[in-house]
């Protein structure tokens, strides 16, 4: 007796999701305020109110999710019964391409100072970075375009710089470029990742 | 009407000096007011995101300490004139 029609209609994918583009790396003393939802996308709302944008990459921002978990099991049972979070780590990577002294400072863990010394009889004008082992922690947002056009932002309130850095210098292969390894310690929930997705209806 | 280039720098100077209170208030907490001292061949001190200038400078409390160290450490004179609420 024959019955219904098999069929195979898989759902429909959405290719506006697929998104691609390069993120704006900004990073401020740890509790700066960020711009008002209006301006998350505009540059100089965010450098108005203290953020540093890094310039520009050797390849892009890489964020990396590495949590690490541990099985909870039973001798009865050969599947876990549980899975436990035992460690989340969070960084934020890139290599910065502009050799500036808040680059560097940035790089190197952003504990140094840079003092200014304006020009003068006798006196060329200078910046002077005394570095640091005494790690600074930070801010760091990233901005992206998402599926609407609109900005996207992940926030991490505080972040510390405590990456491997190394730089070479080469006649023509390639520019110095500045590791930057941003690791979140903050508490995970208060990491956000904020999607603009309407214009105001006013 | 345009304005003569000295003119242009000082008002430049003003809204710098604006900014940088806007700045310092866009961080949450408590501030204090800070400056590089008189008679200091430096003009400016950047540490952890905050800039000093030799203008009263609003400075996150929590970032205050640490500043006043590590521009003793780089030999800059910092000084405290105030706090703010």
């Amino acid at each position: 007796m024959p019955g219904a029609p098999l069929v195979y209609t898989p759902p429909a994918y959405n290719t506006g999701n697929v998104i691609y583009g390069t993120g704006i790396l900004f990073t401020a003393t740890t509790g700066t305020s960020v711009p008002s939802d209006q301006n998350l996308g505009l540059g100089s709302s965010w450098t108005g109110l203290g953020w540093a944008y890094v310039g520009s990459l050797l390849d892009g921002v890489t964020v990396t999710f590495a949590p690490t978990v541990q099985n909870i099991v039973i001798e009865e049972q050969p599947t876990p019964v549980g899975v436990a979070v035992s460690t989340a780590d969070l960084t934020v990577t890139c290599n910065l391409s502009e050799e500036t002294l808040a680059n560097v400072n940035l790089s190197w863990g952003n504990g140094g100072t840079i003092a200014v010394t304006s020009p003068g009889a006798g006196q060329p004008g200078k910046s002077v970075l005394t570095l640091s082992t005494n790690f600074q922690s930070m801010s760091v947002a990233l901005v992206g375009k998402n599926t609407y056009g609109f900005a996207g932002v992940l926030y991490i309130p505080t972040v510390i710089s405590a990456g491997q850095v190394q730089t070479a210098y080469r006649r023509a292969a390639q520019q110095r470029v500045y590791p930057l390894t941003l690791s979140a310690i903050c508490p995970f929930s208060s990491i956000t990742w904020s999607e603009l997705t309407a214009i105001a209806t006013s | 009407m345009t304005e003569a280039p000295q003119d242009q720098s000082g008002r430049a100077a003003e809204l710098e000096a604006e900014l940088a209170k806007i700045r310092a208030g866009a961080v949450k907490g408590a501030r204090v007011l800070m400056r590089i001292a008189e008679g200091s061949p430096h003009s400016a001190i950047t540490f952890a995101g905050v800039t000093v200038g030799t203008d009263p400078t609003p400075v996150p409390a929590h970032v205050a300490p640490a500043l006043a160290e590590a521009a003793a450490t780089a030999g800059v004179q910092l000084i405290q004139t105030d706090t703010e609420a």
